[in-house]
């Protein structure tokens, strides 16, 4: 068991859900946790700091086992959704509430407040009244209040679910990096898959209860561990396996490696922007490798995304997301996807190269 | 496996209200408890011979018979004063629909007795409406003979309370949905369909609802019924449980009766907390006002909004100023006119030779001042700790606030009956007898301060005490910093809601005071009895600048909150 950094078996049980996660966060990582709405993200949230009981599992902080530990006593500070700043204290009051119960001297208080307000760029706002302030200035003084009683582990949860997209972005930036400065471990906690793969270090998506793949962002978006991961961090294409043999193009006499169909529901996955969109049959496909060909496509509709054409396509009864760079000049298309870019699932699980004979053996 | 200290914040709030619940049902069902046993217990032991022989008496048949039939008759007068004003209310801008709306909550924060004196004041034989109304006529004798009769107690009745139902009615009103209204416009009805066929149907459960509330207050009315009726043809069981047990020596027959108020009580307290759960639910509450507020249309409807506002003006406002107009008059001598005069005060105040009652007045004073500040005192704590607990339950109606509300369930007479059993059983001085008086006048409060300070209590957001927790602090300097701040305002008003209720506190008082005891109202009420009308409206005066305050307050403390 790592030394450092947050190691937890949360099992909790309720009259219609029940939770039973295990995961660990490094020391000075920020990690999100992700998932639908009612999966448990917060409950786990609230478990960790405290504020519900654990039924059993354990819950190992820097070494220490804090599950039997009283709320206050854990060292682990909290960021809520509604900011929960204290209305009938300035914000200097509120950012000293934890430099009181530490029983810091009164100059010493003053000097870490105006470097908590300098950190999260609220300088001067010591003597404003919570009412006063704006969504994301709020934001700003829960995360110094937080930071102030210089806890083991930050949890936020859901810290800019209240705010409109720019200022999101702006703050989630922000986050990064007061977190880069103070180096704090932190669990951050969003259903936006957006927020989770730009800011985190390491992803944890949950649903149900339950996590369903544990890495990092990269991992988590190319190689989803199931259905759900792979459709919840993002868009993509689940097609059956009989596609494969209808659409595969061999280049010259190599063989291409694609695993041979199993029993049970064996589908494969891939995202828009690995499709390649051939809208002009007298071009070649730009494609020289392996790959599957999806010839007379139906185009159905073309949005205009800003910086892309979300096309929906009709094949043979499937429909296919692809992005394109302009917009189609027909309506029949032929779409091409490298054999490397897509993914196999046997029911709901990956399937790697190790599980699978491959066609060409 | 070992006790989980995790949620060691939980049992914090779960052991709080502990002491203050075990107070409260102490100063509940111990009294309840001497009452229901002298019902039952007779010299053979336990027996149903006493209840059977009550209840088999064409007599109480007949009180309890003209005790529902005053309460509904009232309730109806009520609702036909009170809808034409929610109506107004609700549809229209007008002026003065302001001043009514703030003077409609009088009668929540007004003592009965007041409302007693003000009636007799303002409608009496001598009174200024007759006098107005000789004066304007040139007639000989006073043109309106109603004090002391059954019509008598309607009036009253229905002047203390079609406010509660106008004010209700029309704040429901104003917040439903108008788009319902203009949908039936626009696929064909005309208003009158509209009105009949969606507005007033949507109506019902705001009406039904303050309509059971007044019915309930009618048929615990105890004050207005004693002076009022006149005697023993229009008593009620309120009145009859009183006479029985303070004038017929007779408590445990008063006991008896107190069983079929308590049953009808409380099924009309579940009725009507069925009703305001049907309330909430049945409308998706608008928070904004009806954005088309427009005048009246129409000449009638202007003339009828102007006389509306004069007369609810005249009629809550009238007794009430009647009573502070008269207290500073006074005859120089027997056959004089009245005129401007001090006397009252300086007899109240013993700067001058008190006669009859009003050398009672100062004491009285002094004690009702020292009693209310007891009573406001004591009752905040406890009903702050109560609704610590109440708060965490999502249901409003958890048991916690069932037993907050406990003492509702029982009229403030039968409270004083179990009181008035009490003190006859035990054995001491003035100081114990007072004693009662502030726990009687405790139980009544807390239902009232606990109504004032959960509300508030249920805006704190968990996350605040959450918050505070993750910062390091412990359950009980969470609840010294965080909570008892931010409720600092609520507790104010229900302390001041407290100290109001015990000042103007005359039902159970009365049915518990022996004659050595004297407080503000019971004092008026003997005043009232030896026609010193003029002494009972300078104590009236004290009463109502008491009221003043606390409708003051009541305003203030609404938009007092933290813009949350």
């Amino acid at each position: 068991m790592a030394a450092e950094g947050l190691s937890c078996v949360l099992k909790a049980f309720y009259k219609d859900f029940s939770l039973d996660v295990s995961f660990s966060v490094q020391a000075g990582e920020l990690a999100c946790i992700i998932g639908p709405s009612g999966c448990g993200k917060s409950t786990s949230l609230q478990l960790i700091a405290g504020l519900l009981p654990l039924h059993s599992g354990s819950l190992v902080l820097n070494g220490k086992d804090l599950s039997q530990t009283p709320v206050h006593q854990r060292q682990i500070a909290m960021v809520f959704q509604d900011y929960a700043l204290f209305p009938h204290m300035s914000v200097e009051q509120n950012i000293a509430y934890p430099l009181k119960l530490r029983k810091l001297s009164k100059t010493k208080r003053a000097e870490r407040i105006n470097r908590l307000l300098s950190l999260v760029a609220l300088e001067g706002y010591q003597k404003r009244r919570s009412q006063e302030l704006s969504g994301g200035e709020r934001q700003r003084v829960a995360l110094a209040r937080a930071l102030a009683s210089q806890p083991q582990l930050l949890l936020l949860d859901e810290p800019l679910s209240a705010l409109d997209a720019k200022l999101r972005k702006h703050l989630r930036e922000e986050i990064r990096r007061i977190h880069d400065e103070t180096g704090i471990t932190t669990i951050y906690v969003t259903h936006d898959q957006e927020e989770a793969l730009s800011i985190a270090d390491r992803i944890i998506v949950m649903n149900e209860g339950k996590v369903m793949q544990e890495g990092p962002g990269e991992a988590i978006y190319s190689n989803p561990a199931n259905l759900f991961v792979a459709t919840f961090m993002g868009e993509g294409n689940i097609l059956p396996y009989s596609v494969i043999p209808k659409t595969l193009v061999k280049i010259g006499s190599f063989e291409p490696f694609v695993f041979k169909p199993q029993e049970g529901q064996h589908t494969i996955f891939f995202r828009p922007e690995e499709v390649l969109v051939q809208d002009d049959a007298s071009l070649p496909l730009a494609e020289y490798l392996p790959h599957l060909k999806f010839k007379d496509a139906e185009l159905v509709s073309c949005e205009f995304q800003g910086d892309h054409y979300r096309l929906t396509c009709s094949w043979e009864g499937h429909t296919i997301i692809a992005h394109a760079s302009h917009r189609p000049i027909t309506s029949h298309l032929t779409l091409g996807v490298r054999i490397n870019a897509f993914r196999e699932y046997l029911g709901d699980t990956l399937m790697t190269k190790s599980q699978l004979p491959m066609v060409g053996q | 496996m070992r006790e989980n200290n995790s949620i060691q914040y939980r049992r914090f709030y779960r052991t709080m209200p502990i002491p203050s619940m075990v107070v409260l049902l102490m100063l509940f069902f111990v009294p309840l408890f001497f009452t229901l046993s002298s019902a039952f217990i007779t010299e053979e032991g336990f027996s149903f011979s006493r209840i059977i022989s009550v209840f088999s008496d064409p007599y109480t048949q007949r009180i309890m018979g003209f005790t529902l039939l005053q309460a509904t008759l009232s309730t109806l007068a009520s609702l036909a004063v009170a809808l034409p004003g929610a109506y107004l209310i609700a549809t229209y801008s007008f002026k003065g629909k302001r001043m009514i709306l703030a003077l409609s909550t009088i009668p929540f924060v007004i003592p009965s007795i007041l409302v007693v004196l003000g009636f007799v004041i303002f409608f009496g034989n001598n009174g200024f409406l007759n006098r107005a109304l000789m004066a304007l006529f040139q007639l000989e004798e006073p043109p309106l003979k109603i004090l002391y009769s059954f019509p008598a107690i309607i009036l009253a009745h229905t002047f203390y309370n079609f406010p509660i139902i106008m004010n209700l009615v029309s704040s429901y009103w104003e917040h439903m949905d108008e788009n319902c209204e203009a949908a039936s416009w626009t696929l064909g009805a005309n208003k009158v369909r509209t009105f009949f066929s969606i507005t007033l149907p949507r109506l019902i459960p705001a009406i039904v609802s303050s309509a059971s509330l007044v019915f309930l207050f009618c048929f615990n009315s105890f004050a207005i019924i004693l002076v009022l009726g006149g005697g023993p043809q229009f008593t009620t069981m309120e009145v009859e449980i009183y006479r029985q047990a303070r004038m017929m020596g007779n408590p445990a027959a008063a006991s008896a009766l107190s069983l079929f108020s308590i049953l009808i009580t409380s099924l009309l307290l579940l009725w009507y907390n069925a009703t305001q759960k049907k309330l909430g639910q049945s409308e998706t509450y608008s928070t904004s006002h009806r954005k088309a507020e427009k005048r009246p249309a129409t000449l009638v409807g202007s003339v009828l909004a102007f006389l509306y506002t004069i007369i609810s003006f005249l009629f809550i406002l009238g007794p009430i100023v009647s009573v502070v107009v008269r207290s500073f008059m006074a005859a120089p001598s027997r056959s004089a006119q009245e005129v401007f005069s001090l006397k009252w005060y300086r007899q109240l105040l013993s700067l001058e030779h008190a006669t009859g009652h009003m050398g009672s007045a100062l004491g009285a004073l002094t004690n009702s001042l020292l009693i209310a500040l007891a009573v406001a005192v004591l009752t905040v704590p406890l009903a702050l700790t109560l609704s610590l607990a109440i708060r965490r339950k999502k249901h409003t109606n958890s048991f916690l606030e069932l037993a907050g509300m406990l003492p509702m369930t029982v009229s403030s007479v039968i409270i004083g009956l179990g009181y008035y059993l009490i003190a006859s059983r035990l054995r001491g001085g003035l100081a114990l007898s007072y004693t009662l008086v502030v726990l009687a006048h405790l139980v009544i409060a807390i239902p009232f301060v606990l109504r004032t300070i959960l509300p508030e209590y249920r805006k704190i957001p968990l996350t605040y005490m959450h918050s505070s927790l993750t910062l390091g602090a412990g359950p009980f300097r969470t609840f010294l910093s965080i909570e008892l701040p931010l409720l600092k305002g609520a507790m104010f008003t229900g302390a001041i809601f407290a100290f109001a209720l015990s000042m103007g506190e005359f039902n159970a008082t009365l049915t518990l005071a022996n004659s050595s005891i004297i407080t503000l109202p019971v004092v008026m009420y003997r005043l009232i009895g030896s026609y010193n009308f003029q002494g009972a409206c300078a104590l009236g005066t004290i009463l109502i600048a008491v009221s003043v305050l606390v409708f003051i307050v009541s305003e203030f403390a609404r938009g007092g909150t933290y813009g949350r």
